[in-house]
């Protein structure tokens, strides 16, 4: 009978509670649709419009953006980007060969900054045909130009700072005191006042001759790596110009076949590893990163003695693919290149595997997309978790003092 | 007295416990534990939402892509009330590009009305807009207007040129290629396979090189059973193509290589 009348208790007073949970799940799983919805609804905005390729069809590239040009008319678009520079906050400078001038694009690719002395012809500091790009630690621009034989130094403000003359120059790096410039028959080292440390080579085939520099990078600690192109060859000096060593990476003049090393370092008889090796940079590992314009690729050597590492690239429109990339530079903070692909007329940032220099590089990547935004929330739930955690067990000592005390007094008393 | 003081502790500590889960209800869920999970999960979405806005994702700063950038330029010259057949083209071929199919087809309206000559150039965009919503009978007959248009185009070219002495063959609009191309796919996804080929037999006269639509031709010919003039059209796109890909596979498929 007591047992009856305390079911008949707990269904009154149960009702009530069952509906109102019915109703709090109904909302939880409500806000849970809604929260699905918006979430599909932020990420067609994320997405970018367009055809992009997978890591695969990028042929192992994680494609981050592509750089096109600073406003919506067609004379504001890149027309052939044939060099890029990353300074130290991030900045993207390129050089447009057949416009006579570099522009700045932010990280996220918004425009920042155009830098010319007017139309070709126009004034003694005008480009003609800038195709070489550096910049230094302090954020100066280094621009090469190979019709006008010089290096014009810039501000990110446009003002000239000083003018070098390097003839035929092909290809600029500075990194310190030393401004390392290529050109069609050796490189040579300045200081950065424009005087001359050293100057290497002659035009040739010999092993201390060169068939243009295309490229040429100066690590931290002062070693100069330049690439040959048409010698398709990669070298390593002292950061007084002595040569450490010299490989042969793929057959002279891009003529096919395999390559006859002659005394260099290279195989005989090995397969070419680059087509027509062009610019270089050092990524956050170390490794000698150099683009390779008719293998549509991007390739990593070792900076000990410039094997092989890695390929990385495809030919291609899709966004990830190259259309003859000529220009290279890495950014260490974002742990990403850009590389200018010339005939897809734009710069794409791009990653490739072990690129970085800390254990936490991963972290930093994603950090740099879009999945920055679950950054506070996860902060936040992180707070929320250990507030809980803390309440529980306070609540949970608590009530275990309270225990002991009362196990204790009927003993005392 | 006492006793009865004893019996509300123990039961006021009792309730500061970890209590059983009372029967009959739903896994163990209680309405605290809701409101509590609603709360938590409306503020960290919220302040998902907020940094979202505050880093400026949900509006990125410049186009990412070359869909995006032609959607923005020809967009722009648009706008601005152009005229130029082609500038409206690359704008709808941007958004068909971008799966914005509401856009493009009113951006096609709108071209019509705006473009005074290559109007096959819009229409070859027609086609390709029936062709990506997968109404393949609406490709041919659109495909057919295009065709149509682009060889009024050329006849029109050809006059001008006889007025001006020039003596050679005017080159066809790029609209009859894509639209001969993708009337040819239409018909090939309804099993039309003796038309596709009919089809691509007329484009191969202007494009006898294109190792593409010789490998397109070689499957509907295979499909349709002429395994010898598909082993013929692949073989021929081998030697525009080495090593192509399609062809190498096409051949295997039909057993003529391993």
């Amino acid at each position: 009978m007591r047992e009856q009348a305390m079911n008949d208790d707990s269904q009154v007073v149960s009702s009530p509670k069952s509906t109102t949970r019915r109703a709090l799940i109904l909302v939880l799983t409500a806000l849970v649709l809604i929260l699905l919805g918006t979430s599909y609804f932020l990420y067609s905005i994320i997405k970018p419009v367009g055809r992009v390729a997978t890591i695969e069809e990028a042929g192992g590239l994680e494609w981050v953006r592509s750089i096109y040009g600073y406003g919506d008319t067609l004379e504001e678009q890149l027309r052939q980007p044939n060099d890029v520079a990353i300074g130290p906050d991030g900045t993207i400078w390129i050089t447009d060969q057949t416009k006579q001038q570099v522009v700045g694009f932010n990280p996220d690719g918004s425009f920042e900054a155009l830098l010319h002395q007017g139309p070709r012809g126009s004034s003694p500091h005008a480009f003609s045909f800038p195709n070489a790009l550096a910049v230094d630690e302090e954020g100066l621009i280094y621009v090469g130009d190979s019709e006008k034989d010089r290096i014009t130094v810039l501000r990110r403000d446009n003002t000239v700072v000083l003018e070098y003359v390097v003839p035929d120059v092909r290809s600029v790096a500075v990194r310190g005191d030393r401004v390392v410039a290529g050109s069609i028959a050796g490189f040579v080292i300045l200081d950065k006042a424009g005087e001359v440390v050293r100057l290497l080579g002659t035009r040739g085939q010999g092993i201390d001759q060169f068939d243009t520099v295309s490229g040429v990078a100066v690590s931290p600690s002062g070693m100069i790596y330049a690439v040959d192109t048409y010698n398709n060859r990669l070298s390593a000096y002292d950061r007084d110009g002595n040569r450490l060593w010299i490989r042969q990476l793929g057959v002279p003049g891009n003529q096919g076949g395999q390559i006859q090393s002659e005394g260099l370092s290279g195989e005989e008889g090995q397969s070419p590893e680059t087509q027509l090796p062009l610019r270089l940079t050092l990524d956050g590992a170390g490794r000698l990163v150099v683009v390779d314009s008719f293998d549509f690729s991007i390739t990593v050597l070792d900076p000990a003695d410039g094997h092989l590492i890695g390929k990385y690239g495809a030919p291609g429109d899709a966004e990830g693919q190259f259309t003859y990339p000529v220009g290279i530079d890495y950014d260490e903070s974002r742990d990403w290149f850009a590389v200018a692909d010339l005939y897809n007329s734009r710069v794409q940032v791009v990653r490739i595997p072990d690129s970085g220099n800390r254990p936490l590089s991963p972290v930093l990547r994603s950090l740099s997309g879009p999945w920055r935004a679950c950054l506070f929330p996860l902060a936040l739930l992180l707070m929320l978790i250990l507030v809980a955690l803390v309440v529980r067990r306070r609540r949970r000592s608590r009530a275990r003092a309270e225990r002991a005390a009362f196990e204790q007094a009927p003993a005392q008393e | 007295m006492s006793q009865l003081s004893e019996e509300s502790r123990m039961m006021d500590i009792q309730s500061d416990l970890p209590q059983p889960r009372p029967a009959g209800k739903a896994g163990g869920v209680t309405n605290r534990s809701l409101v509590l999970a609603i709360l938590v999960v409306s503020v960290l979405w919220l302040s998902f939402l907020a940094s979202a806005l505050v880093l400026g994702i949900l509006n990125p700063p410049a186009p990412r892509t070359a869909v995006e950038r032609s959607i923005g330029v020809y967009g722009d010259a648009v706008e601005q009330g152009t005229t130029d057949a082609v500038i409206w083209a690359d704008y709808i071929s941007a958004l068909i590009a971008g799966k914005q199919y509401s856009r493009a087809e009113g951006a096609i309206e709108d071209a019509l009305a705006a473009v005074t000559d290559k109007t096959s150039l819009i229409l070859a965009q027609r086609t390709r807009l029936d062709f990506e919503l997968g109404d393949y009978e609406s490709t041919v007959e659109s495909a057919d207007g295009a065709i149509a248009a682009s060889r009024e185009e050329t006849d029109i070219m050809r006059e001008n040129f006889a007025k001006r002495g020039i003596t050679s063959e005017p080159d066809p609009s790029p609209a009859l290629a894509n639209a001969q191309l993708l009337k040819a796919q239409a018909l090939a996804e309804l099993m039309q396979f003796d038309d596709a080929i009919e089809v691509l037999d007329e484009f191969l006269e202007t494009a006898p090189s294109a190792a593409d639509a010789l490998v397109l031709r070689a499957s509907y010919k295979r499909e349709a059973g002429d395994i010898d003039g598909a082993r013929a059209d692949y073989e021929q796109a081998l030697l525009y193509i080495p090593d192509y890909a399609a062809a190498l596979e096409g051949l295997e498929s039909i057993g003529a290589i391993d």
